[in-house]
């Protein structure tokens, strides 16, 4: 029958994927048929019985209005007491939120300038509605709502800043006029237009290849380790992020000062550490530039982390080994595996083992392999950029982290904020930090001094990481190759330790230094500030 | 305090509504009202309260001497006394800081000192004097108890954000309102969808404005705007258009629904101003008990339209800079000010009757244009940000039409975009009085009707609860008024 149908059809010259659009729609429309048929017999048969009932009296109208009023007020009073009783039945009030992972405002103590300039009454409102019960529920509630807004779910929270146009030669001045040609610039996977650019993030979890058991590691301290408040020092320096779906990216905007701030210090380090120790800079671009589409990327104001890190390395000085990540980590990106979190800001393990591999390379040693070393699932993590958008599809769908330690140790000596030296797991127990917390399983997050020690190795050797919180997942793969790792944070060493970099490399007879650190870090001033005073 | 904020929602609100049901006469009643209207104005500040009974009790003991002079001088000087207590005052908290800013930068000199504003001052001034005219010229007679006319100046309803209730309007209903179910029914309609249009579109339109243009309380928001493309200020100003309109109706929505469910009748304050034919017809539409009170108590008695066309146009000058000035203590509200009148001049005597002609789109783009770019001064207080805005809309900032961000905000909030659009003309209203006449004819159509008008209110409630749970977006646009 249907078949007779599309043979009694008039067919015009056309191309072939019209007439196969054509079919689909005029096969639809045949399918759809007798529903439509229904549907307006049944109106019609409504109508014609509603048309042979006389309207109703005005006596019934005016009954059905005062009975519908009546019930609007009773309705609405009823609802209204209900959510009045919830709402002022103090112990059902939430004070912990899982969906933002903070404490919930508490109530304010009234002080006498409080009152009398009415902020004690603000901040009654705000703990009235910050701990409103059913909070949850009415969050989720709003989520929903907001998903109906609109066509999809990209968008960008916060100020996009615009980046200087990335010169295309090096920087040229007094101390660094040695031209490209004599720097050695290692470039693992060194063809640029290899680069492929895909947003493989939304599968990228299922796609590691790293599937051992959790091995119950009991930490080797049960101290308490100052959790500092280093995450929320991050997030203050946080770009503008580019949400899609469940996974955020970071934007880069290249600062022409602060890059060339950047590269003089490095530079500085090199000549300061010449004959003591190899400087090492390995600029790690951040998940924008990795994992979103390089279509993506050019219609938005974020600057291309391939160029900045071309212009940072080029203007290096020949005595600074440079480890340009770039190509390697997007090579891996587009074989789908899982560099970067989505929720978070970092990398993963796996992307710092990658670029643990070419510094390997760059220094003549040789790389571990991964399955040299004892690893680790934590699952359940969403870190700062669930924080900074509190994203209904990242909680639903978290990251999870995979972790590497060495298996000669997995203790390491912490020097705290305040001075004092703790003894401390490698690879903490991610399970027992919270949701938000979990990228501080490397190393215990960071603090101003780490030092790690390899039993099994006895020559002497040492490497001295400085960095942010990227090189905390970096750190742990050095110690196969050095019997001692000295992890530095630039931003905190100065509260405990008054040295800089090279006296620090000559007590503890340091051979590598590696500058480890987000390509963000080169964009702000205070960090590169910060690292400069450290080099001296 | 505001109305949407949850403890006003589920915590004074009702609190006022039993303790007023339980009270036994209108006396009691009237108590109820007062002392919770004292509480929720000194929610801002308890020492404002101070202020607000000193004026209101000033311009008893005015309005009583007024009444009582027999001799017309005497009364105009009492008037003027009274009149002169009120707009010193307001001068003082509100325009003080202002004026002495400009003259510090003028003249190095003198120091300036930080007032902060009381909040609803401008309101509850402007009613007050609208009290004493009334009184001069024989329209009411004083009110000769003291907490009657306290109740009137502070009644919460209209206290911080208007409509201005002229005395006149409420003078009966003060002392012996009725209690009809029609009237709570509607006033329950009319709050609830105040609420929603503040909770759920209102406030979104605001932080997409923001998104769009920059957010008011950024640093550097010049170079922000300088950088953002053709569309994202279109956009930005659309936001905005909509937001302000949608929040002041939304309140005035609440205060009248809120009014009728114990039995005030306020006046009606906005009038689908941006269905106006013209810029006159917008102020027509637009905060109709402000316009009429500049009409009314400034521009009436300074002749009106009834003298020779420069002392017209001069009468329209010092309405106008008044307007703009009451908004807020910053140029950017004078010159506001002055935008309109500079085009209701136009209107009166350059294009006459012309806008009424025009075919209706031709109104849309012709009011719309004008008053999207009036919105954008009123929101920049930085003139400099308000230039650049104005040439990053046609596109002088050389960040082309469009990018990414923009394409990918709009897009995402496309439908919240039509839906606030929506919220701002007369269509929902006129289906449902289609649907009611319906209702009328057909019984079927009746119960569909009832079912709306029964449960809408709720569903709109939890909505509003639930974009005010998780919403830290909910500003107070008239701290500046």
């Amino acid at each position: 029958m249907k078949q007779n149908k599309r043979k009694n059809r008039l067919r015009l010259p056309m191309p072939a994927f019209v007439r196969k659009l054509e079919d689909k729609v005029l096969d639809f429309l045949d399918w759809i048929a007798p529903v439509v048929d229904w549907v307006g017999d049944q109106a019609e048969r409504y109508k014609a019985a509603s048309d042979a009932v006389p309207p109703p009296s005005k006596h019934w109208v005016k009954r059905r209005k005062v009975s519908a009023e009546r019930l609007t007020v009773t309705l609405f009073l009823l609802f209204l007491t209900v959510m009045t009783v919830l709402a002022l039945y103090l112990p059902i009030r939430p004070t912990w939120s899982n969906l933002e992972n903070r404490t919930l405002t508490e109530f304010p103590t009234p002080t006498v300038v409080r009152v009398l300039n009415g902020s004690f009454f603000d901040d009654i409102n705000t703990w009235f509605a910050d701990t409103f019960p059913l909070r949850e529920r009415f969050l989720a509630a709003q989520n929903t709502m907001e998903s109906f807004y609109g066509l999809q779910s990209h968008k960008v929270v916060g100020d996009v800043a615009e980046g200087d146009e990335i010169p295309e030669t090096a920087k040229t001045d007094d101390d660094t006029s040695q031209s490209d040609d004599t720097e050695e610039t290692v470039e693992p996977a060194a063809d640029a237009s290899a680069a492929a650019e895909e947003v493989e993030t939304a599968d990228a979890s299922s796609s590691v290849a790293v599937e051992q058991p959790v091995e119950e590691e009991e930490p080797a301290e049960d101290e308490p380790v100052t959790e500092d408040d280093d995450l929320t020092d991050d997030i203050q320096t946080l770009g503008a992020l580019l949400v899609i779906r469940d996974a955020a990216y970071e934007y880069y905007n290249f600062v022409q000062d602060t890059a060339d701030d950047y590269i003089d210090l490095v530079n500085r380090a090199a000549e300061l550490l010449e004959g003591q120790s190899t400087v090492y800079d390995l600029v790690v671009p951040n998940s924008m530039d990795i994992c979103v589409s390089e279509k993506i990327r050019k219609s938005i104001n974020t600057s291309d982390q391939q160029a900045a890190l071309n212009y940072l390395y080029s203007s290096m000085s020949s005595q600074v080994q440079t480890v340009n990540v770039y190509d390697l980590l997007s090579e891996h990106q587009a074989e789908g595996e899982y560099l970067y979190f989505r929720t978070d800001h970092h990398w993963t393990a796996l992307g710092a083992y990658y670029a643990y591999t070419a510094f390997a390379e760059a220094a003549g040693k040789e790389a571990a392999s991964l399955d040299d070393y004892q690893a680790y699932t934590f699952e359940g993590f969403t870190g700062s950029f669930y924080r900074e958008t509190e994203s209904a599809a990242m909680l639903s769908n978290p990251d999870t982290v995979y972790a590497y330690g060495p298996t000669s140790t997995n203790t390491v000596l912490i020097t705290q904020d305040d001075g004092s030296q703790i003894s401390h797991t490698l690879i903490g127990d991610g399970d027992s930090l919270s949701a938000v917390d979990k990228y501080l399983t490397f190393l215990g997050g960071d603090h101003p001094l780490t030092v790690i020690e390899n039993p099994d190795i006895t020559d002497g050797s040492a490497v001295m990481i400085i960095k942010e919180s990227y090189g905390n997942c970096f750190a742990p793969f050095l110690v196969e190759n050095y019997q001692y790792v000295y992890v530095v944070d630039y931003r905190y060493i100065a509260d405990v330790d008054s040295r800089t970099l090279p006296e620090l490399a000559e007590d503890y007879d340091v051979d590598d230094v590696i500058f480890v650190h987000s390509i963000s870090a080169t964009r702000d001033s205070s960090s590169v500030k910060k690292m400069a005073s450290f080099v001296g | 305090m505001v109305f949407s904020s949850l403890l006003f929602l589920y915590a004074f609100f009702p609190l006022n509504m039993l303790a007023y049901r339980i009270a036994p006469d209108i006396k009691a009643k009237n108590w109820v009202m007062l002392v919770f209207s004292l509480v929720f104005y000194a929610w801002a500040g308890p020492v404002y309260v101070l202020l607000l009974v000193g004026m209101t009790y000033a311009d008893y003991i005015a309005a009583l001497w007024i009444d009582a002079a027999k001799r017309k001088s005497t009364r105009k000087k009492m008037l003027f006394r009274g009149c002169a207590i009120n707009l010193g005052l307001l001068c003082v908290f509100k325009y003080l800081t202002f004026l002495l800013q400009n003259f510090h930068s003028w003249w190095g000199f003198p120091w300036v000192p930080q007032i902060a504003l009381p909040i609803g001052i401008s309101f509850y001034t402007f009613q007050l004097i609208s009290y004493m005219v009334d009184v001069y010229r024989e329209q009411v007679p004083a009110q000769k108890d003291f907490k009657v006319l306290l109740l009137y100046v502070s009644l919460f309803h209209q206290c911080i954000a208007g409509p201005i209730v002229r005395y006149e309007t409420i003078e009966q209903e003060l002392t012996g309102r009725k209690f009809r179910r029609s009237d709570m029914a509607g006033g329950i309609r009319r709050f609830t969808v105040g609420l929603a249009k503040k909770a759920l579109l209102s406030n979104y339109c605001g932080s997409l404005a923001d998104t769009f243009l920059v957010s008011t309380s950024a640093e550097g928001q010049l170079a922000t705007v300088a950088a953002r493309p053709a569309l994202s200020i279109w956009l930005g100003v659309l936001c905005y258009t909509l937001q302000i309109y949608l929040d002041f109706s939304a309140y005035s929505d609440m205060a009248i629904g809120m009014g009728q469910m114990i039995g005030f009748h306020y006046d009606e304050n906005f009038n689908y101003p941006y269905c106006a034919r013209s810029i006159r017809d917008f102020w027509r539409r637009w905060h109709i008990s402000l316009s009429s009170f500049f009409r009314d108590y400034v521009y009436i008695p300074l002749g009106g339209s009834r003298r020779s066309v420069p002392r017209v146009i001069l009468n329209l000058l010092v309405v106008w800079a008044l307007t703009g000035l009451w908004h807020g203590a910053s140029w950017n509200y004078v010159f506001w000010g002055l935008y309109y009148f500079v085009f209701l001049v136009l209107e009166r005597y350059v294009l006459r009757g012309l806008p009424e002609k025009m075919p209706h789109w031709l109104n849309r783009v012709y009011v719309l244009g004008i008053v999207g770019v009036g919105w954008l001064l009123f929101r920049c207080e930085d003139i400099n940000v308000f230039w650049a805005a104005l040439r990053g809309l046609i596109g002088l900032n050389g960040n082309g039409f469009t990018n990414y961000e923009t394409n990918l905000t709009l897009r995402s909030n496309l439908f919240f975009l039509i839906v606030a659009a929506v919220g701002c003309t007369p269509f929902v209203v006129n289906q449902g009085k289609k649907l009611a006449a319906r209702a009328e004819r057909k019984k079927g159509w009746m119960w569909l009707y009832q079912c709306i008008q029964m449960l809408s209110p709720i569903l709109l409630t939890l909505l509003s609860t639930a974009a005010l749970v998780g919403d830290s977006y909910n500003p107070f646009l008239y701290f500046r008024f």
